[in-house]
């Protein structure tokens, strides 16, 4: 039986090589050898296979062709996802998935796996799957995309790029989106999640009750004085005995996206640029400023002071009992669920909830902190040196690239997720208002990936859709209405070989800086030790060096 | 020398002939722990290495300074004495309070004369032990939160309430004294059942000889299970070093690193959520090597005073 698979498998790779580029000499003698072994087994073909010549004249002449002929199965390693676990214990089972296979011919044996930390040790197992499904190598693998090449975890797509006429187009239309795939030694590294537009590039930032705002006659918060004087507020004349709610990557996400910072003049914490100059946001002397401010909400009881541990529950439960009135969240899931969850329970009550902007250091001015991500993140769907047949492969990653593909990606199957109205793209009831009480992300979990990411390019007919209420559009809207932008930072990678350092000082300097960012806050230590304890340690720890690599990244980037 | 070797490996195999329904019984464990325990040792090698999945455990280059690179980073690193004193202060002082709970609680429950009183108690300890332990962390979190019970309790002594577990220098206590709640119930069975193994003829004797019941216990029950004890203690110091992480994973946050990150959770963090497998095997060795000087030291020592030991 496992011969016969075998045998199969080298069948489908022949045929596979023969139609895209059927001069290359080597793979076309190779290709010879194995046919006669295979035409012993013909008996195993389906009847597909008589149809085949006619489909690959048709791929010839205008990318690839869907379905694709070949008898194909992949394995393909699938990060798990509740929106999907929660009606779908077998992923194989969801109609994404299947139609998918459908639709590109292609079979797959999904490989579940259980988080991020599972895909490490599957990493490092070093017996990997066909394919890695929407990942971000910076993240999950210790080195990064330039460290997993030579690790031999990512296949480089340079020499089968003709395979993937959609995505070479879409990389053609725009330099930076090959920029970010590209590592510094300059190996292609996968199939890239891009959205195009700015509609979907930021998701999150300050939510608050406008409801409570308008009760009091007041404006939403554009200055940290102004947000104190709300927070103030709400707790005196609103009863709210946790004004702002968040946990603590709320907390620190604030900060290290400038929704807060900004208010100090910082664009945030994290790593930003300024016209090219890195900077980081931790070590630089405004953070003092945006840490005493924080402080100062938490010792007057403003800021929650359970942020620490504070769980996701505990936090929509202050939210609902209008113990909170201001938070850090997604325009989706977090106003969107806010929303539901009251008109269900609480029909009756005025609440609700929108976005608040990123704050300015003056009234009038425009703030500089954005929760934004790059237009192309760094989260690739790649293919590994262990697949037995990279062409049928690339071709199937290529398929959420072809206009088809874009629609599948982003709404699922016409008919069943949703229906053309007028040349848009309109998600039937099904997903919007789902009969069994679901979320409408674990609806379009069932469809789409358009609510995740993955090999396609991300329409913002989705978001248009996803976040459909008045106050979900005003959150994104109020959210993208700053300077922002301006500071973001592309992708970078760093090279293979500064990277065991890069990793070992990032992960240091990062564990020192959240903890003090706590310890600041709740007053557990005093903001004088800033400049002669904070600081130095930080460049103990390598601050410098570790600004120094990034800024080597980025002009590596830059001159791509 | 020779010799007696030789001899050892003729007596060896008459047994085996002799026994063999013995000696296949015994194979499963045998190669459970060869399977499991010893092979994957080969594995430490990357403590040594630069690791490559790719390359495999050998075929992975060593790292700089003869191999040494990722102890001398680990020994250099800014963290190394916090992780290691917390190591030891929460492993220590989880042995000197948690290690007599449930020696006492056995000693009480053991002169407790109503039956029922008795089950009911014991039931109540040890049900703790049957809550899965995100569970148990989930209640401790809640309860010494600002608004908790143990925290409003704290309250009405005048303590300012706030989140315990916010503040770094309540997380040993808190982690010492949950250990005993939720263990101390389960691990004193062990010493219920030594405890009715004492001869009562002993107990007998010694209140012809006038004892009273606070004497009995220091002269007679005390020493009936003082070889459990005793090897009770040696395998909790065999691990004394490790310190459990799950636990502290599930308790602690970045706030309160500076008490409450151990060897284990630094170890986890950077091996696997960071991914630096070779770094965070080389400090998990170092763990294990202590671990295992520990247990040869006290082992030693105690062959000496009580002449009970584990081998």
């Amino acid at each position: 039986m496992a011969m016969l698979v075998a045998g199969a498998m080298v069948l489908s790779a022949v045929g596979c090589g023969q139609n895209a580029d059927s001069g290359q000499s080597s793979g076309g003698q190779a290709a010879q050898e194995t046919e006669t072994q295979a035409k012993t087994q013909t008996d195993t073909q389906t009847d597909t296979q008589t149809e085949a010549p006619a489909a690959e004249e048709a791929a010839e002449a205008d990318g690839v062709a869907y379905p694709l002929t070949e008898d194909v199965t992949l394995t393909m390693a699938v990060v798990a996802n509740a929106a999907i676990s929660a009606n779908y214990p077998d992923i194989s089972e969801t109609p994404f998935w299947k139609a998918w296979q459908e639709k590109t011919g292609v079979k797959l044996e999904l490989i579940p796996v259980q988080d991020n930390e599972a895909l490490k040790l599957l990493f490092a197992s070093g017996e990997l799957p066909d394919i890695i499904y929407g990942v971000n190598l910076s993240t999950v693998y210790a080195g990064g995309p330039s460290r997993a090449v030579t690790d031999q975890v990512v296949l480089p797509l340079n020499d089968y790029m003709q395979y993937a006429p959609d995505l070479a187009a879409i990389l053609d239309s725009n330099e930076n989106y090959r920029k970010v795939i590209t590592t510094e030694e300059g190996s292609i590294i996968g199939f890239p999640f891009i959205a195009e537009d700015e509609y979907l590039l930021t998701s999150q930032g300050i939510i608050i009750r406008e409801d409570w705002l308008e009760d009091l006659g007041m404006e939403k918060p554009e200055t940290p004085d102004e947000l104190y004087e709300v927070l103030k507020a709400f707790k005196e004349k609103k009863g709210a005995e946790i004004p702002m709610s968040c946990d603590a990557w709320a907390v620190r996400t604030l900060l290290e996206y400038g929704n807060i910072a900004s208010g100090f003049g910082l664009p945030g914490t994290r790593l930003y640029q300024v016209e090219g100059t890195v900077h980081y946001g931790y070590a630089e002397p405004e953070y003092k400023d945006a840490l005493a401010y924080m402080h100062k909400l938490y010792e007057e009881g403003l800021l929650d002071p359970n942020f620490a541990t504070l769980e996701k529950t505990t936090l929509y439960a202050n939210m609902y009992e209008g113990r909170t009135g201001l938070t850090h969240g997604a325009a989706g899931s977090s106003i969107g669920t806010y929303m539901n969850e009251m008109k269900q329970t609480h029909p009756d009550s005025p609440f609700s909830v929108t976005g608040s902007p990123t704050l300015a250091a003056n009234k009038g001015e425009r703030g500089i902190g954005r929760n934004m991500i790059y237009p192309v993140s760094g989260s690739v769907t790649f293919i590994t040196p262990q697949c037995k047949n990279i062409e049928a492969a690339v071709k199937f990653l290529n398929y959420g690239y072809t206009q088809e593909g874009h629609d599948f990606f982003n709404f699922g199957v016409e008919g069943e997720s949703y229906t053309v109205e007028e040349g848009k793209r309109i998600y039937t009831d099904w997903i919007t208002s789902n009969p069994d009480g679901w979320t409408m992300q674990q609806a379009l979990a069932a469809y789409t990936r358009s609510w995740l990411n993955g090999p396609f390019v991300q329409d913002r007919g989705y978001m248009e859709q996803y976040a459909a209420l008045p106050q979900q559009q005003e959150a994104i809207n109020t959210w993208i209405d700053n300077d922002g932008d301006q500071y973001i930072m592309p992708p970078v990678t760093v090279t293979a070989a500064d990277n065991a350092e890069y990793a070992r000082i990032s992960t240091e300097i990062s564990t020192y800086v959240n903890e003090m960012q706590i310890k600041y806050i709740t007053g557990a230590e005093s903001l004088d030790t800033f400049e002669t304890d904070y600081l130095p340690t930080l460049e103990a720890l390598g601050v410098d060096r570790y600004i120094e690599l990034t800024q080597n990244a980025l002009d590596a980037f830059n001159a791509r | 020398m020779k010799k007696k070797s030789g001899s050892l490996g003729n007596v060896l195999k008459k047994d085996m002939k002799r026994y063999w329904q013995a000696y296949l019984m015994v194979l499963p464990v045998v190669v459970f722990y060869l399977l499991f325990s010893y092979k994957p040792m080969y594995g430490i090698l990357i403590a040594f290495k630069d690791y490559s999945p790719a390359a495999g455990v050998w075929g992975s280059p060593w790292v700089g300074r003869h191999g040494m690179q990722n102890f001398i980073d680990f020994f250099g690193s800014y963290y190394f004495r916090r992780i290691l004193k917390n190591t030891v202060v929460l492993s220590l002082s989880s042995l000197v309070f948690g290690f007599p709970a449930p020696i006492i609680l056995a000693l009480l429950l053991n002169e407790v004369k109503n039956e029922r009183f008795k089950r009911v108690t014991q039931t109540i300890s040890y049900l703790p032990h049957f809550i899965s332990l995100v569970v148990i962390c989930g209640m401790i979190k809640m309860f010494v939160a600002n608004t908790g019970i143990i925290t409003q309790f704290l309250g009405l002594f005048g303590f300012q309430p706030t989140n315990l577990l916010g503040k770094s220098q309540y997380f040993p206590a808190i982690y010492v004294l949950s250990n005993i709640w939720a263990g101390m119930g389960w691990d004193s069975i062990l010493y219920l059942s030594a405890l009715s193994g004492i001869d009562q003829d002993l107990y007998e004797s010694a209140r012809i000889d006038g004892a009273g019941r606070w004497q009995q216990t220091i002269h007679v029950t005390l020493p009936g299970i003082s070889a459990t004890i005793i090897i009770m203690l040696l395998m909790r110091l065999g691990s004394l070093m490790n310190v459990g992480y799950e636990k502290i994973i599930l308790l602690y946050n970045e706030g309160i690193y500076e008490t409450a990150d151990v060897i284990s959770t630094f170890v986890y963090r950077y091996g696997l959520l960071n991914g630096q497998w070779g770094y965070s095997v080389a400090v998990g060795l170092f763990n294990s090597v202590i671990n295992f000087i520990i247990i040869l030291f006290f082992n030693r020592l105690s062959r000496k005073l009580a002449d009970v030991s584990l081998w």
